[in-house]
């Protein structure tokens, strides 16, 4: 699989919704398809909720981007004999996954040292 | 218990998904809801997402704003042309704005469902009558549901002929330079190679010269939808004085009767004599909610004519078109009369204050006299259908050329995405 240059520059940032749906597609690897990606877009952004169909734009838009890359998988009974559409992180998304992430430890590190002596913590991912 | 969503419930939401997104989609909320309640929750909240998404991907923001300038465009000219004060009016922003919409969502859907036009084909000429089409009715729709609407359906005619027009160009540039990035097909995987240069996307073309009947045949079609014109005329001879010596006779009558005339039109075709004629008629009654539209339109219907004119005597024919032939003999009937009457009355007057001589009264006017009262017309005048007919073919054939032109100008070829790419 190739995929052009350019299709997002570098320094381009991700959206917050974007990098959670990213993240999902990361984390679920082999098993990222529209209903698994939502329950875990769903666990990410606790307490807020996301529809299913918010789902749907922001992988399309970020097929589009060139950042995941997207198959159908052969039709099964539990799905009423219908294909899954798997999604798979590429390249350029792991590289603004990572770009997203290196951000939030920096504001990680500096809102730390700002409310240290207020014993702040973030909130522990499920 | 529900072991899934009942069939039908799946069928009814497979229709309102567009087919790339269908597939997995319906999985999806088949897989995550047992009973048909929850699913049909579950499908309205997420279908309109799906289909945008589906939207965004095959509609740009420039497409969809020259699509909707097209037939925007058209409408306007056809309500500069046919009603241009209502054009001023919440009438005429609705009546323009209206249709430029509904063409915009009824392309971006179309594209949605059926992917965007990637090649010069019937496809990519069907989509413009068929949005045309529903643009129309969206527009005389507003129309029937504005009860004091302004307009008839003649602005509807002509602003969906120029829509088609524009239109179809809009689509078909846009089908010749549109390079896929994503694929409409269920099942791809949305990457597709463009062309290196569109040297498989162009085809002989001679196809297109279809276009030039149909466009005939489309504007003959028109021709019947468009409201007859029928025209009645009454013709006014200009009686020179008998006693008058003949050298102090102009040797030509029609300067002098084209300033009569033009004194006499102040007086007959003034805005309050045409609102009682058209209150006394009953005439323009869309028009007639503002009193300066209907009175535009009257002045536009009528027409004055000098026939001949010669050393004795003159004639010049009052004429008035209208749908109806029977309002047609009376309107204009009525106006001979004006004028004979406006002209008796002026030169009295002005023969009144002042003394004048046989010359100066040859000056002021000749008295007018009907020779041939308005006789009921029995064909229209309009629309000529072999005029209408003729402009469809032209239409055809502008659209036929310049798609041709656009297939075969030569364009600098692209850079395939794999001469740039990264490794995975």
């Amino acid at each position: 699989m190739s995929y052009g240059v350019g299709q997002m520059g570098r320094g381009q940032s991700l959206g917050q919704f974007e990098q959670v749906v990213l993240t999902a597609v990361l984390s679920l690897s082999e098993d990222a398809y529209g209903v698994r990606i939502h329950a875990r877009v769903g666990e990410l952004s606790a307490p807020r909720s996301a529809s299913l169909g918010a789902v749907y734009v922001t992988l399309d838009r970020l097929e589009d981007k060139g950042l995941v890359r997207s198959w159908l998988s052969e039709p099964t009974r539990a799905r009423g004999g219908r294909a899954k559409r798997c999604y798979e992180l590429q390249a350029l998304g792991e590289r603004a996954l990572r770009e997203s992430a290196e951000s939030v430890h920096r504001l990680h590190a500096v809102l730390s040292q700002a409310w240290g002596s207020r014993t702040w913590k973030p909130a522990r991912i499920p | 218990m529900e072991t899934g969503p009942h069939p039908l419930a799946e069928r009814v939401v497979a229709r309102l998904l567009p087919p790339p997104c269908r597939e997995h989609v319906l999985g999806d909320l088949f897989e995550r809801n047992a009973t048909t309640g929850r699913y049909v929750r579950d499908a309205l909240r997420s279908v309109p997402f799906a289909v945008w998404g589906q939207v965004r991907r095959t509609t740009s923001p420039g497409l969809a704003c020259l699509q909707g300038g097209a037939v925007y465009g058209g409408f306007l000219s056809a309500y500069g042309r046919v009603a241009p004060g209502v054009l001023q009016t919440t009438d005429g922003l609705l009546g323009t704005l209206t249709p430029a919409l509904t063409a915009v969502v009824v392309l971006a859907l179309r594209d949605a469902w059926t992917g965007r036009p990637q090649r010069i084909s019937i496809r990519a000429l069907v989509d413009a009558p068929l949005c045309v089409a529903v643009a129309c009715a969206a527009h005389v729709a507003v129309q029937a549901f504005r009860t004091h609407s302004l307009v008839g359906s003649t602005v509807t005619i002509v602003a969906g002929v120029v829509s088609l027009l524009l239109l179809s160009l809009v689509r078909v540039s846009d089908a010749q330079a549109n390079t896929p990035i994503m694929s409409a097909q269920p099942g791809g995987s949305g990457m597709q190679v463009p062309h290196s240069d569109g040297s498989s996307n162009r085809g002989s073309g001679l196809w297109l010269l279809a276009l030039v009947p149909l466009g005939a045949a489309v504007g003959l079609g028109a021709s019947y939808f468009s409201p007859p014109v029928y025209r009645a005329a009454v013709s006014v001879l200009v009686v020179l004085p008998s006693e008058a010596p003949p050298h102090m006779m102009p040797t030509d009558l029609r300067p002098h009767l084209v300033e009569r005339l033009n004194v006499v039109s102040i007086q007959v075709l003034n805005s309050t004599r045409l609102e009682r004629i058209i209150r006394d008629f009953n005439l323009y009654e869309r028009e007639r909610q503002v009193t300066e539209d209907a009175i535009t339109r009257m002045r536009q219907d009528i027409s004055l004519n000098i026939v001949a004119s010669g050393e004795r005597g003159a004639w010049f024919t009052v004429a008035y078109h209208a749908a109806d032939p029977k309002i047609a003999m009376r309107v204009a009937e009525r106006f001979a009369s004006l004028f004979v009457q406006e002209n008796l009355e002026d030169a009295e007057r002005s023969f009144r204050q002042a003394n004048l001589a046989l010359q100066s009264r040859l000056e002021i006017g000749e008295p007018f006299r009907i020779v041939e009262p308005a006789r009921l017309p029995e064909r229209p005048i309009e629309p000529i259908r072999l005029l209408w007919s003729g402009l469809g073919a032209a239409a055809g054939l502008i659209v036929t050329c310049v798609t041709l032109l656009i297939q075969w100008w030569p364009r600098p070829p692209r850079a395939r995405p794999e001469a740039t790419a990264l490794p995975a």
